[in-house]
């Protein structure tokens, strides 16, 4: 566990986490301050978006009558170097880390509340009866870095190269903004997006930080994004520097459209690769903050009561994907069950997590959207009489034609090399014998992507902890989509109500159909395996006005973190 | 005829680079997808689009046949530079200004401490050879080769920061800005590279001493009446120099293998993490530079130490 190898691999796959966008930690009350912070300023919405929002996670509240000191250099880790520096193009958290300051969204998630939406640079927002129609009304006298002003055709410019990107641009997420029809601009403080079907997943993703705006004009002259000097936006932060390997710097924007934003001067990340190296930096005060996938060194930080080690479960799901193509059994739904019900997850949430995460379904679990526990315990394999569903699964295979049990090769890569054992391991009590593969990274991936695997460990890694988001890539009766070659046409229907369903209450108790009946029933080849955890190391009392966050990439403008010395 | 020597050996070295580069040039083609990796992200997002892929492939002419993309690439040296990195789309050569001075500093300081450490040491224990501090000494090299750098890192680093609070400056600060800071972030570094590069150092310098102290012209020496000092500083020495400095030179793998260790330990930018994230990545042109790179320095720094060594030892050169 502790080899270079996993390290690096845990550097660039913290990407993956990256990528997780999650919901829901409610900390202390952001203090008074001076002047108002982005938010309160705007009106409110005429459409309220989301559900009401869960506390889940108290963190030591700032006292109330602290002034704020402005001034200072945040200093935090970088898990290696930014891959892709195109906001557009960027998929993981160390790249979100480095530029996501530099930009602005039309609406934002609230930085103490992820299941709050609260507006950016539209002030406010309404949709149409039919849900069809989504108009935004834009901040005036918003500027761009290098000077240009802010207006609706920037808006309608970034989401055409988010939807259809141009030769040699990649865009992960134009998927989500599949239902945009069209996109007008009857003024230049008014965008408005007309759709081809009802799409209450919209709000999110026109919030979350990767479809940060750019200036049109810089799109339209096709520079490429990827270079430091195109790291333009309208954010509380601009691009100050970039040394490879040693540090990615931003200053302060003077000319942010709230005036007494940010409060600090800057902000440096530093790729560090060793996790160690990570600790010791922050023990001798040389980070203000540092968070990380691996259980930091607990024994360093024990009575420094200064401290602050928080692990919160993730919007990420290990799962494992039964590929039926390429192994005949798993067309046997008592073979999928059998699998399921072999997991011990309880063992592995102990085991992996130090107890910090939480048995849920597939929704997290301090989200708008979670499946109660009481709810999920009911489903197959996630009750707490272990030894009887071991019973149960060997039961289920006997009667599937397999009374000794199956072999079969499960596919891993190397950012966790025990979970696969673990699940091996457990495997092994029902007579099911799982040949782990420990592949690379880049290995791993060209393998799932040619479907030549029978057994594959990996993510469910929905952006935002949405329902669109967390079962859209895998809801699916697509055969060049679907990992697994299986699927229920009656939960496909399911989902598509859910996708369209505007009313929210009727939403959340579809949403928790569908999360039920996918832990219960694998019909879809997909078995909840666990939810990891991310750990947040950093100390109270100097770091203030920040949350952690059970998904760090909504948390990262750092507009209204202030630093106390 | 040096020169001829010295001709053929420059030929057969630029063959073996060649060689060594086009070898991994297959072989990293074979094992993994660059193109899948830069649609699908970093493994979480696995629904992956095969049209897409194809695109990128396209567009970083990974769908063009094998010999055609090395001839590219050769090309590519020839007239352009080293090209961008596939994924980042960054300059190589950008990346390459700061790492490259870093660890060729790293590597060769430590190097030049392993030395201080163990020309001494194996000296002395060549001499004192089995006497009570002899054994000293053997425990001294016995404990350094045990300890693995990474180890032996972290140890350091952890006791320096307990006791003192303190920690080498994140990052890295060029000499010419402040040299302070600089030294303060490759001090401890290059202590624990060259420690445990010393160790083996120490061994050979040992075997060699004792083996030199076993020729006739030793004694001869003796005889003659030169004082002991004499003896071993202009004979003895000189003698086992060559042999040692060969066998550095071999090793010269090894301590690039060391510098990666301690890079990444010291969260320091060198070459080395560049390179092996390069590998994870599947970043064809930046693992082609650092086989060009690397594969270069192993036959350059073979040649100067058999330059070196047949310039302490005539005979080698006449034998050629």
């Amino acid at each position: 566990m502790r080899t270079w190898t996993r390290r690096r691999f845990l550097s660039t796959t913290a990407g993956a986490l990256a990528s997780a966008l999650l919901v829901a930690c409610r900390g202390g009350q952001p203090e008074p301050t001076p002047a108002p912070t982005t938010a309160p300023a705007a009106p409110s919405p005429t459409t309220p978006p989301v559900s009401l929002p869960t506390p889940v996670m108290e963190v030591t509240p700032t006292p109330t009558t602290e002034a704020v000191r402005r001034g200072g250099i945040l200093h935090f880790n970088l898990p290696g170097d930014p891959t892709n520096l195109d906001l557009h193009q960027a998929t993981t958290s160390t790249d979100l880390w480095c530029i996501g300051p530099c930009f602005d969204t039309l609406l934002q998630f609230d930085p103490h509340d992820q299941t709050k939406i609260l507006p950016d640079l539209a002030i406010r927002w309404d949709v149409s009866a039919d849900g069809m129609t989504y108009t935004f009304y834009l901040r005036q006298g918003v500027q761009f870095h290098d000077g240009s002003p802010f207006t609706s055709k920037d808006v309608q410019v970034n989401f055409q190269r988010i939807m259809n990107p141009p030769q040699g641009v990649n865009s992960p997420r134009g998927v989500f903004f599949n239902t945009v029809s069209q996109i007008e601009t009857p003024d230049d403080f008014t965008v408005r997006f007309l759709l081809s079907q009802p799409d209450p997943a919209l709000l999110y993703n026109v919030a979350i930080p990767w479809t940060g705006i750019y200036p049109a004009h810089l799109i339209e002259s096709g520079a490429d994004l990827r270079d430091t000097k195109n790291i333009i936006g309208t954010g509380p932060f601009k691009f100050k520097s970039y040394t490879p390997g040693v540090a990615f710097e931003l200053e302060r924007n003077p000319n942010y459209f709230d005036k007494d934003l940010p409060y600090l001067d800057g902000i440096v990340g530093h790729p560090m690769t060793d996790w160690n190296a990570v600790a010791q930096a922050f023990l001798a005060g040389q980070l203000h903050l540092y968070r990380s996938l691996t259980t930091p060194p607990l024994d360093l930080f024990q009575g420094k009561a200064d401290i602050q080690v928080v692990g919160v479960p993730t919007t990420l799901v290990w799962r494992l994907i039964l590929n039926a193509r390429k192994f005949e059994p798993f067309k046997d739904e008592r073979v999928r069950q059998a699998i399921s019900l072999a997991l011990d997850r309880e063992a592995m949430i102990q085991a992996m997590t130090e107890g910090r995460s939480v048995l849920s379904g597939w929704m997290h679990p301090y989200g708008a959207w979670a499946l109660p526990e009481e709810r999920v315990r009911q489903a197959r394999g996630f009750g707490k009489d272990k030894e009887a569903d071991r019973q149960q699964a060997k039961q289920l295979l006997a009667e599937a034609g397999f009374p000794n049990g199956l072999e079969f090769e499960l596919l891993a890569f190397n950012l966790d090399v025990t979970t696969p054992s673990l699940i091996a391991d457990q495997l092994a009590q029902v007579g099911i014998k799982a040949n782990v593969q420990i592949l690379q990274l880049g290995e791993y991936v060209q393998r799932i992507v040619a479907r030549e695997y029978q057994v594959a460990l990996g993510f469910n890694a929905p952006w935002v902890d949405e329902p669109k988001s967390t079962f859209g890539a895998w809801i699916t009766n697509n055969e060049n989509v679907s990992l697994t070659g299986l699927w229920s046409d009656e939960l496909i229907q399911l989902y598509q109500q859910i996708e369209r369903e505007l009313d929210v209450e009727k939403r959340k108790q579809m949403t928790h159909e569908l999360d039920f009946r996918t832990l219960d029933e694998i019909s879809f080849g997909m078995v909840y395996v666990y939810r990891p955890v991310i750990w947040h190391v950093f100390r109270p009392g100097i770091l203030a006005n920040w949350t952690p966050q059970p998904n760090y990439n909504l948390t990262e403008k750092h507009a209204t973190t202030w630093l106390r010395s | 005829m040096f020169l001829q020597y010295l001709a053929r050996r420059a030929i057969g070295g630029f063959l073996v680079v060649l060689l060594a580069t086009f070898v991994v040039f297959v072989f990293i083609r074979v094992a993994g997808d660059p193109a899948a990796l830069i649609v699908g992200g970093t493994g979480e997002n696995i629904t992956i689009n095969p049209e897409r892929v194809a695109q990128v492939r396209q567009q970083l002419g990974l769908d063009k046949p094998l010999i055609l993309q090395f001839v590219d690439f050769l090309a590519g040296l020839i007239t352009g530079g080293l090209g961008n990195s596939f994924v980042t789309g960054r300059p190589i050569a950008d990346e390459l200004r700061v790492r490259l001075p870093l660890t060729i500093e790293i590597a060769l300081l430590s190097e030049f401490t392993a030395w201080i450490f163990a020309l001494p040491l194996g000296l002395f224990s060549a001499l004192r050879r089995g006497r009570f501090t002899e054994a000293l000494t053997r425990i001294f090299f016995f404990v350094a080769s045990a300890v693995p750098a990474y180890w032996l890192g972290l140890l350091v680093l952890i006791f320096v920061l307990l006791t003192f609070g303190w920690r080498p400056p994140l990052g890295l600060v060029p000499p010419t800005q402040n040299l302070w800071v600089h030294l303060q972030q490759i001090a401890l570094p290059i202590l624990v590279l060259g420690f445990v590069l010393a160790a083996g150092l120490v061994r050979f310098i040992r075997n060699a001493v004792l083996e030199v102290l076993q020729e006739p012209f030793v004694q001869v020496a003796r005889a003659k009446g030169l004082a002991e000092s004499t003896v071993v500083m202009r004979h003895v020495l000189r003698n086992a120099f060559a042999p040692t400095l060969a066998f550095s030179g071999l090793r010269v793998g090894y301590l690039l293998g060391g510098v990666v260790i301690v890079e990444t330990t010291f969260n320091l930018p060198g070459l080395g993490l560049f390179f092996v994230e390069a590998v994870a990545r599947r970043d064809f042109p930046v693992i082609q530079i650092a086989v060009l790179i690397l594969g270069t320095a192993f036959v350059i720094i073979n040649l100067l130490t058999d330059i070196a060594c047949s310039l302490i030892d005539p005979r080698l050169r006449e034998r050629g």
